[in-house]
């Protein structure tokens, strides 16, 4: 009986062992206040600009769509003014550069850096300063929005440019700083006098696009949906039904009378919320698709028309810090 | 006085005689060898499959060869006798019946797991027998007997060591007997520990505990109370493509873990905890007759872990399609372009250049949830935990009376309620602060903040933080009361066994979250189903001669559905499936055993035809971008096959034997079907194409997961206290789990035909086509000639060869110790498919069939067997 005793309470304290073995099951957090998921170092330093980069693949970078593959190292530095922060640019951020061009004049370029990933916006917050080397990546274009990525086919069976694969992204782009003050922050302020003008000039057009701008007093219409079971309807940012293959939906933006495009994912987060009845200023980026076009960051990319919340830099270059 | 006892004494034992049961002797060796060292419980690695290891993969079948030889022989293929759902199968203690009630299942390991000692002395059951306990459901089943006294007075400490999910278990169980006083107590403790199982990723942890009492009062009435559970903590492994096996260069890859500050931590952790206790009072009424009366309490605790993420989080599963290299270009279908090798390729590296590019990234994870913290927001990535608790009572008495030498029957009442409690809590926010209480597929349709998003529209945007409730919340109420009988007749040689029962089933579900998706119908009650059900079954045996003996079985049962498919959509509405009914089982069967001299055998056939059934799947329609519940129902099946056990003794010491199972398990006609969404009231009935109700066409697929065929040949040779065994198995004809979603009538791809010079219609379609994604074959006018539904995949057939070896030694004093060796799939065959499954996914992106590059068609996942390992045990009595 003692032996048993002795072998009973050995198996007890072997039971308790694996059940208070838990405790090395439990997970410390890990330090994450480094960038473990960018590249140390992309290579050497930058070789050469986003405005030199614009300069020279002018034709390929102004064509509807098209790319090719960069096979040496070409490295640049810029700010992201833009990200997938709700999900309305998809898989995206805008790596946008103030800098002297050849000739010493400050010029403002931007382009798109595709990624198939989802939270880059807690990787590249707005106001990260990254360099990229576009050594292996493909640059081109999306409808005739200069970008960085990757070929895939559409759902309709087209070669086009889209973002780079996930695993790839920490080898050709390092975060080399912060600062959500730089200059590349700030939307510039434009009107539909701006967008008129210029809309054929192809100079024009290939200059900004796409970038980060500020309009004011301006519409914004949707389509309705239907509050099932109250027999309610409002306007909402997308109504999932009506998407298109890209999952997005046309809206508009009305400045100044005028329509343009204001194009919205379905799958962003806002894309249910009801879209604003009174005029608003919008922070938005700007590209094209046949015509301007404009996206939002967020839902918070708009306030009451008149109530400026932010800096606003003029197309000259200038800065009005409010 | 005493002579006229001793005359009358055989007249009261002799119906005792020939009611008997026979105990032969025949696993005797087969306990020596240690049961469980051939129990799939612990060779399991699947987590996602919907049918278990049941109880009697280690019950002693004493009058069935088939059954007794099966039972060891096909378990690591996962075999199910006669291709039935578990949920056929009875599992009773101590007579009362411990199936899940929600489930019709019963999973052997989360309660009886590490308590091989305690439970060894199991009594396996036949659909038709009289077995004094219970009535059997037509699976069969088994019978544990709990009671303190059936433990034999001693001591007993077995060690074992394995490779399989755990590395080594220690069991220690010491049974007084029944003293002078008639006290009887039985104690046993055991724990089974493996820090990384078979598959990386994956671990063991599991400590178990029984305690018995009973209490002979006097010869007819006694008391037995019995306790047991036995937590385990489990890290499980996943089922994933070809793709991914083939870069990750292993057949047992797991995606499901990954390193977390350099220490791997899996994601699927699989806690279960069943304290239960069993009450049974003995009453032997006289010699002849006899009420057991048991009840079983059982809270049932398992919970188990997922990755979960918000809207705008990349899926963190390192399988996840689009990280597939396979996801770059057609790669069956088309010779790709430079851009697209160097891609694919691209790919490919990142796959083979680091384990941790094809594991979780905890890391990242943790640093994209800083990140968001860090700009005020919440948790992108966070660890969620589902409970699927149970509070069961189980009541069962039984009355068995022996009429005389040629008449005996049973009578019983039994009765359950169950208490299902399912809800989900936040295990880890994962380096966040909380995580608000919205639905994110609702959130893209209506709005983040919108009603319908809120998983509880009474605690809208609730911040949830880590132990917290969240996302939904309901139990499922079931009640049960069975009225049965059985009764047997024998009349010189024949013999009849006639059983039948009545019963009525409730089913309520209780919605203790308002969510923003079915506000009216989500929380309080919802009405009650009721059933009224029964069935009976006879047998009719004829006795040849003294060796050889022909029985003839079948009837009918009307079963209420089982409760986890009464729902359309569980976990947010009370609403019931539509025409929710009885199913009904009709089932034959005919056995011959035969026993001359050296030479045994049994040979059975059946044939069981199901009607009615509900079969319930969800999954994300990539369509309709909703979460979505698939319901099956008026679902017909029907099973038969041939069953076959041989065994020759040349002496004493060496004996050959072979068993066979060859059976048919597969689905008769189109199961009509309806979908419905979680964040929308719609119902999705009818086949708007086609102009039809909506159907599944799964006339002539099989059941999945189970070979069909299943052959063994073994060889055993046993001298002074040694024994050697080997068996060759053979298993083959087994299918892929099915999807009802991708043969549904309007998800089938149509094709028109065109007309011949012969006048006949040619479809334009390759050989390829139409075994990977099926077609709705099209009249001219428009209408359907027939639906040819994907094919369903079959396994290739594989051999695996076990062998056993053991020794007994007696020790002084009546101290035994026994020394076993079981090796499996000695010849290390790692390429064999034991399970696998298609995914619910289209390879269209949207309705105009605008294609996917990546082909889940021709993408399954799969499981394969385990490569070769050993089991050496350890068992020392004393």
């Amino acid at each position: 009986m003692k032996t048993n005793i002795i072998l009973l309470i050995a198996v007890v304290a072997g039971l308790a062992f694996t059940q208070t073995s838990c405790n090395k099951f439990d997970y410390s957090e890990p330090d994450t206040s480094h960038d473990v998921y960018t590249q140390d170092q992309v290579a050497t330093g930058c070789n050469t600009t986003l405005a030199h980069i614009k300069g020279s693949y002018k034709t390929l970078l102004s064509a509807q769509n098209g790319f090719l593959q960069v096979e040496d190292d070409m490295i640049f530095d810029g700010y992201v003014c833009a990200n997938d922060i709700t999900g309305n640019l998809y898989q995206s951020i805008y790596v946008r550069k103030i800098e002297p061009d050849d000739d010493g004049n400050m010029v403002d370029n931007c382009i798109v850096i595709g990624i198939n990933d989802n939270s880059l916006w807690t990787t590249y917050p707005v106001g990260t300063h990254v360099k990229v080397n576009l050594k292996n990546l493909y640059l081109g274009t999306y409808s005739y929005v200069p970008k960085v990525g990757m070929p895939y086919i559409t759902s309709a069976g087209n070669t086009r440019l889209g973002g780079m694969a996930k695993f790839l992204a920490p080898k050709n782009i390092e975060v080399i700083g912060f600062n959500d003050k730089a200059p590349e922050t700030v939307p510039i302020d434009i009107d539909d006098t701006w967008l008129s003008q210029n809309k054929t000039d192809p100079t024009f057009m290939y200059k900004w696009t796409p970038t980060l701008v500020r309009i004011r007093n301006v519409q914004l219409t949707g389509n309705y949906v239907t509050i099932e079971g109250k027999g309610q309807r409002r306007p909402v940012y997308a109504v999932y039904d009506d998407k298109d293959a890209g999952n997005g939906v046309n809206d508009s933006i009305w400045i100044n009378n005028k329509p343009f495009c204001l194009r919205q994912s379905v799958l962003s987060s806002f894309s249910s919320d009801t879209i604003p009845q009174k005029n608003v200023d919008v922070i938005a980026v700007l590209s094209r698709y046949s015509d301007w076009q404009f996206s939002l960051r967020s839902n918070k990319d708009r306030s009451a028309a008149g109530a400026d919340d932010g800096d606003v830099q003029y197309s000259d270059g200038t800065i009005d810090h409010k | 006085m005493r002579k006229k006892r001793l005359l009358l004494l055989p007249l009261l034992v002799a119906p005792t005689l020939v009611w008997a049961q026979t105990p032969a002797d025949s696993i005797a060796m087969a306990d020596e060898l240690d049961a469980e060292s051939f129990v799939v419980s612990d060779f399991d690695i699947d987590d996602e499959a919907p049918t278990s290891q049941n109880a009697s993969s280690v019950a002693s079948f004493n009058d069935d060869m088939f059954l007794m030889k099966t039972n060891f022989r096909f378990g690591h293929s996962y075999y199910s006798p006669r291709h039935y759902d578990q949920g056929y199968r009875s599992t009773f203690v101590n007579g009362a019946l411990i199936n899940d009630a929600e489930t019709g299942q019963f999973r052997f390991s989360s309660l009886f797991g590490g308590l091989s000692h305690a439970t060894r002395g199991q009594q396996g059951l036949t659909a038709y027998e009289q077995n004094g306990l219970n009535y059997t459901d037509i699976g069969g089943g088994a019978n544990l007997n709990l009671r303190a006294s059936n433990y034999g007075a001693g001591s007993r400490l077995t060690l074992s060591l394995t490779n399989r999910n755990y590395i080594g278990r220690l069991q220690f169980t010491y049974a007084s007997g029944i003293t002078p006083k008639g006290w009887a107590f039985v104690v046993s403790a055991g724990g089974r520990y493996g820090e990384e199982g078979n598959a990386k990723g994956t671990y063991l942890k599991s400590a178990a505990l029984f305690l018995g009492v009973e209490k002979k009062f006097n010869p007819h009435h006694s008391l037995a109370l019995s306790l047991m559970a036995s937590p385990t903590d489990q890290a499980t492994a996943s089922w994933t493509t070809e793709e991914a096996y083939w870069l990750a260069n292993s057949h047992y890859y797991n995606p499901y873990w990954g390193y977390q500050n350099g220490k791997k931590r899996s994601s699927r952790v699989r806690k279960t905890f069943e304290p239960t206790a069993f009450l049974t009072w003995d009453w032997q009424i006289n010699d002849r007759t006899k009420l057991t009366t048991t009840n079983i309490f059982r809270y049932a605790q398992y919970g188990q872990t997922y990755i979960n993420r918000t809207n705008n989080a990349a899926d963190p599963r390192p399988d996840y399609y689009h990280y597939m290299p396979s996801s770059v270009f057609k790669v069956y279908q088309v010779i790709p372009d430079e851009w697209q090798l160097h891609e694919w390729q691209n790919y490919v590296d990142f796959w083979r250049s680091s384990e941790e590019n094809r594991q979780i990234n905890w890391d990242k994870m943790y640093m994209i949830n800083h990140n968001s913290v860090a700009e005020g927001g919440e948790a992108v990535y966070f660890l969620e935990e589902s409970h699927n608790d149970q509070l069961a009572w189980n009541f069962a008495t039984t009355f068995n009376k022996v009429v005389n030498l040629h008449y005996k029957y049973d009578l019983g009442l039994n009765f359950n309620h169950t208490t299902g409690m399912h809800y989900k809590t936040m295990n880890d926010l994962l380096g966040a602060n909380y995580h608000t209480d919205t639905d994110r597929f609702a959130a893209s349709d209506f709005g983040a903040y919108s009603n319908e998003a809120q998983n509880d529209l009474d605690n809208p945007n609730r911040r949830i933080g880590k132990g917290d409730k969240f996302g939904y919340n309901y139990n499922i109420y079931v009640n049960r009361a069975q009225l049965w009988t059985t009764n047997t007749y024998v009349v010189d040689k024949f013999s009849l066994i006639l059983s039948a029962n009545v019963g009525g089933t409730t089913i309520q579900r209780e919605g203790k979250m308002r969510s923003g998706r079915s506000p009216l119908h989500s929380k309080g009650h919802s009405e009650t189903a009721k059933f009224l059900h029964g069935g009976a079954k006879y047998q009719l045996g004829y006795k040849f001669d003294a060796h050889s003996q022909v029985n003839f079985s079948g009837g009918f049962e009307y079963r209420p559905p089982v409760a986890n498919n009464a729902f359309i959509d569980p976990q947010i509405k009370n609403d019931f499936v539509n025409n929710l009914t009885n199913e009904m089982a009709f089932h034959l069967g005919l056995d011959y055993k035969f026993s001359y001299g050296r030479f045994d055998g049994m040979l059975k056939g059946y044939y069981t035809q199901f009607t009615n059934q509900v079969e319930q799947t969800q999954f994300f329609d990539d369509i309709k971008q909703k979460y979505s519940y698939l319901t099956m129902t008026g679902v017909e099946k029907e099973h038969y096959g041939v069953e076959l056990a041989l065994q020759y003794a040349f002496n004493t010491q060496f004996s050959i034997d072979f068993v066979g199972a060859i059976g048919e398990a597969k689905y008769k006609n189109n199961a009509n079907a309806f979908i419905t969404y979680d964040n929308a009231d719609e119902v999705q009935w009818y086949d708007e194409i086609h102009g039809h109700d909506l159907q599944v066409i799964t006339k002539g697929m099989r059941v999945g997961c189970t070979p069909l065929t299943s052959l063994s040949l073994g060889a055993r040779y046993s001298i002074r206290g040694w024994f050697f065994e080997g068996r060759l198995n053979y298993y083959d004809r087994a299918y892929i789990y099915f999807s009802p979603y991708l043969r549904l009538s309007d998800v089938i791809p149509d094709v028109s035909p065109t007309l011949n010079e012969a006048g006949r219609y040619v479809y334009a379609i390759t050989p390829e086509q139409l075994k990977y994604e099926g077609r709705t074959l099209l009249n001219l006018d428009g209408t359907v000639n027939r639906y040819v539904p994907k094919e369903q995949e079959k396994f290739k057939g594989a051999f695996m060869l076990d062998l056993s070896v053991g020794h007994f030694i007696r020790l002084h004093g009546g101290k035994t110790l026994s020394i076993n060796l079981n090796l499996t799939n000695v010849t290390n065959n790692q390429n064999m498919v034991l399970r696998g499954r298609e995914e619910n996914r289209n390879d269209n992106t949207d309705k105009t069939g605008k294609t996917k590059q990546y082909d889940f068609g021709r993408n399954p996942k799969y499981m394969y067997a385990y490569p070769f390992n050993a089991f050496l045990n350890l068992n020392y009595r004393f």
